[in-house]
């Protein structure tokens, strides 16, 4: 165990490098309208995006801040750089990445994890994306997967015809900033019926000090068709502010089935502020599976529309929070149709002085007769100094919704640790188990290998739990 | 016209010169200004976590400013004492009068009027509370400094008629050891539904001494042309324990904040709530539970059946600070509909400091009636509005049943049934499916 433990530790080290690079472009510190024009045309964008950034920045500009949730009161945004750009452009065979990037994404594994057991992969480096590829066999089914702004280009009518549908610019003062400045992230398309065998991943880096990283994805699944979206993120800790505001629009359209899994393990400086939304049409199923063990504040409440009859939806969340992290995550079930299911499960750990907070909403609208969904959401406090919080918005406006909630918050029970600990194990380890199994409801739905490195991390976070 | 309420006062009536009507000679008059100003700068939820829920849309009594009443208490007739109860005391638009039975005497039970300058806790957060500090125009203090009465006091509240307010106070303070029950009757003469324009406020000031026990009830069935906004704040002494039943059945909105402040180290409290929202009813409901002693317990419980347009808002905040080592915590917020038309929004949420609690949960469903119950009670010999009438009381009844008089028990159910009775009534259609 003690040796497990000592990898474990040098791993955490091999996250939080970062490389000394010359951007090839980056705008001036701080957000201004010209800056939403220099980053639309260093991108060479049609005319219709840069009006729709332009709108995006003014509503952006006259929102408030959010007076819920986490301190945001210490988020500069005048100091954030809001594009970085480190090369010239998105490679789709791994030797042309440049070699300085390409180290740092071998550092990270993903070239391996490539060859090993994905469908195909993508890489963010700060504000572009810098290599993309996909497995010939899925291409030759239609399959696209590549940066988003390579997607606007290459697939515009399916881009715009889907782009800003499942979060408006203005639905919240985030969303804003990412429809104004995004750039990067995945644009994916899988065409009717084709099953996509293996997961897609993508993998975001913010590499640059006081880097903001507003990557848009925007995944279209088509009718009968399927797909797993793995994404994992890192950051070096600058011990300075950095800002990630991503938006994910998920469309499942009848009949498709989408997994979309997270595992972020952003540094301890970075405000991770992510409104993540999916659209289930008739028959769809989608699901978020999402875990939260990095970042300093994190707001991201995946959630799911389920506009079709007999869509369901399926979000499991899990947070740990320590030293100085506040969790505020949590998922949302918006039952607009007939006979749709919701099923929700968020499992949040704290400890060293840790936040966690699980929010979440289940809406049934009038017409959505026979929906059932259940919530369930239970919480960790390890020592005395963390806070756990639960606020559950359950709104029902049908007669024939069947909904149950529930919420535990207790800590890890002296009879199980004696037990676990009469058996042989150190306190530290009869801990780290048992909040393993705690979370397990999270892993036992990862492929292998990302169940084994989130049981890491988790060991990681949970070092010296108990002193 | 547009129609304006408590969502966006101020109420014409709520000003210098009325507050210094009301205070008599200048008795108060400061702790009324304050509150005032508080009343004036507070928003109506000042909790952000339900700011998006509060509607008070149904309710326009900005014309309707409370009288000044005399504070002097009068006698009852022996006549208006219930059967069993130890104590009667009405409370209305006629002032207050009081009638203590030989036991009540005995025991010293005190009905006092409440002094003009007693403050009100609490009216500097919240804005019902502020309210009802700045305008009270009645309120008596009920004192037990020790011993038991078993028998009830009975307390009637009788609404005042469309128009006009009724402010009202009433401290309960039990001393060491003592025990108490206690039932109150909220009611009013019979008007037609429709727009509130006449008010009434309340304040329970509940204090319990060491190892003190109350049993308090609550039956609110006011005409629905009522709003009925109140506030009760319990603080407990160490091992006190308060019994709470709270039915919620008439009003058009009804607005109720409760504060339980388990201070004392092995206080507990145990608190059951029904409400039963019909027509075009609306019912805003909170509890804060902050157990920031040792070894406390919160068992709270809410039950809510919503037919026709009714909306119902049932809220919960449970807090426990690092000081609530022990802590034993349940929250559950149990909704029925029984019509398309209704809505149910519940929010039960925990703040939690202190991780060695025995307990710290919270539970809630939504449920339409089963169809197997139903099935199972026709084939019982059963017609199918007895099978949802017999599932409906079924489902309300654990919280009926924790009342502390039989015959208050007795008269909810009536009082449920002909509610239920006129729903089922009005929704043959939606509820044949």
């Amino acid at each position: 165990m003690t040796v497990a433990k000592e990898t474990v530790r040098d791993e955490r080290e091999q996250y939080a490098f970062h490389d000394d690079i010359t951007y090839l472009r980056e705008t001036k510190a701080g957000l201004t309208e010209a800056t939403v024009r220099e980053i639309s045309a260093t991108k060479d964008e049609p005319a219709w995006m840069l009006e729709y950034r332009l709108r995006a920045f003014k509503h952006f500009e006259s929102r408030a801040m959010p007076m819920w949730g986490g301190d945001l009161t210490k988020l500069d945004f005048s100091k954030i750089v809001y594009y970085r750009k480190p090369s010239e452009r998105e490679e789709k065979s791994w030797d042309d990445v440049p070699d300085q990037i390409k180290k740092t994404f071998e550092r990270l594994g993903i070239p391996e994890a490539e060859r090993k057991f994905l469908s195909g992969v993508g890489a963010q480096y700060d504000s572009e994306v810098v290599y993309h590829s996909v497995r010939e066999d899925l291409q030759k089914l239609g399959v696209v997967f590549m940066g988003t702004d390579q997607g606007m280009k290459e697939y515009p009518e399916i881009f715009k015809k889907y782009f800003g549908t499942v979060v408006p610019a203005e639905d919240n003062k985030f969303a804003a900033l990412n429809s104004a400045v995004w750039s990067g992230g995945s644009f994916v398309y899988v065409p009717k019926g084709v099953e996509v065998p293996l997961p897609l991943q993508a993998y975001f880096r913010i590499n640059g000090q006081n880097t903001g990283q507003f990557e848009r994805t925007l995944i279209v699944v088509d009718e009968g068709a399927s797909l797993h979206y793995i994404e994992g993120c890192t950051a070096p800790n600058w011990a300075t502010d950095s800002l990630h505001v991503a938006v994910v629009e998920v469309i499942a359209l009848p009949g498709a089935k989408v997994r979309y899994t997270t595992i972020q393990n952003w540094s301890n400086d970075v405000y991770n502020l992510v409104t993540k939304r999916a659209h289930a049409h008739a028959g769809a199923t989608v699901e978020w599976i999402d875990a939260n063990t990095g970042a300093q504040l994190t707001m991201k409440y995946p959630g799911i529309y389920l506009l079709g009859e007999k869509a369901h939806a399926e979000i499991v969340s899990v947070a740990v929070a320590s030293k100085g992290q506040h969790q505020d995550t949590g998922a949302k079930a918006v039952h607009l149709a007939p006979n749709t299911t919701s099923r929700i499960v968020g499992k949040s750990v704290c400890k060293d002085g840790g936040v966690a907070t699980y929010r979440g909403t289940v809406r049934v609208a009038p017409g959505a007769t026979g929906v059932t969904t259940s919530v369930r959401c239970d919480a960790l406090i390890l020592d005395e100094g963390s806070r756990s919080e639960t606020y559950p918005y359950i709104d029902i406006q049908e007669d024939d919704t069947s909904m149950s909630h529930e919420a535990t918050v207790g800590r890890v029970s002296d009879d199980q640790i004696f037990y676990l600990m009469s058996r042989g194990m150190t306190e530290n380890e009869a801990t780290n188990l048992i909040v393993q199994g705690f979370l397990e409801v999270f892993t036992k739905e990862l492929p292998m290998e990302y169940a084994l490195e989130f049981n890491r991390l988790i060991r990681l976070e949970m070092e010296g739990a108990l002193g | 016209m547009t129609r304006r309420a408590l969502a966006d006062l101020p109420l014409e009536w709520a000003t210098t010169d009325a507050i210094t009507k009301l205070s008599q000679g200048g008795a108060g008059l400061p702790e009324r200004t304050v509150a005032l100003a508080a009343f004036h700068a507070l928003p109506t939820e000042s909790n952000l976590l339900f700011t998006g829920y509060v509607d008070l849309r149904a309710a326009e009594v900005e014309q309707a400013a409370p009288a000044t009443l005399s504070q002097e208490i009068r006698s009852l007739p022996a006549s208006m004492l219930p059967e069993g109860a130890a104590a009667i005391i009405e409370i209305s638009s006629a002032g207050i009068g009081a009638f203590l039975g030989a036991e009540a005497t005995a025991a010293g039970l005190g009905v006092t009027p409440l002094s003009l300058s007693a403050p009100l806790a609490g009216a500097s957060e919240d804005r019902t509370a502020a309210l009802i500090a700045a305008l009270w125009n009645t309120g008596f203090a009920i004192t037990l400094n020790s011993g038991r009465l078993s028998a009830p006091i009975i307390i009637r509240v009788v609404a005042p008629e469309a128009g006009s307010s009724l402010l009202a106070r009433i401290a309960v303070q039990l001393g060491e050891g003592a025990h108490a029950s206690i039932v109150e009757e909220i009611s009013g003469s019979a008007a037609a539904a429709g727009v509130a324009t006449s008010l009434l406020a309340t304040s329970s000031e509940v204090t319990l001494g060491a190892r003190a026990t109350l049993s308090l009830s609550s039956i609110q069935d006011l005409p629905e042309d009522r709003a009925y906004v109140s506030v009760r704040r319990h603080t407990f002494g160490e091992k006190a324990q308060l019994q709470l039943a709270v039915a919620q059945v008439g009003a058009r909105l009804v607005r109720g904040r409760i504060d339980h402040l388990l201070e004392g180290d092995g206080s507990g409290v145990r608190q059951v709530e029904v409400v039963f929202g019909a027509g075009d009813q609306i019912h805003d409901l909170t509890t804060y539970s902050l157990h920031s002693g040792q070894k406390t317990v919160g068992d709270l419980l809410a039950k809510g059946v919503f037919a026709g347009n009714a909306r119902g808002y049932i809220k919960g905040v449970t807090t426990i600070p690092r000081s609530g080592r022990g802590t034993n915590s349940y929250l559950g917020e149990f909704g029925m509909l029984l019509s398309k038309t209704a809505r149910s929004v519940a929010i039960p949420s925990l703040w939690i400091d202190q991780p060695d609690c025995e307990r710290a949960a919270h539970g809630s469903s939504v449920g339409p009636i089963d169809p197997a119950q139903i099935f199972y009670l026709r084939s019982r010999g059963l017609t199918d509005a007895e099978a949802r009438r017999t599932i409906v009381m079924g489902f309300l009844e654990p919280v009926v049943a924790a009342l502390p008089l039989e015959a208050e028990a007795e008269r909810l159910r009536e009082v449920l049934a002909i509610k239920l009775d006129g729903a089922l009534a009005k929704q043959p259609a939606a509820l044949a499916s």
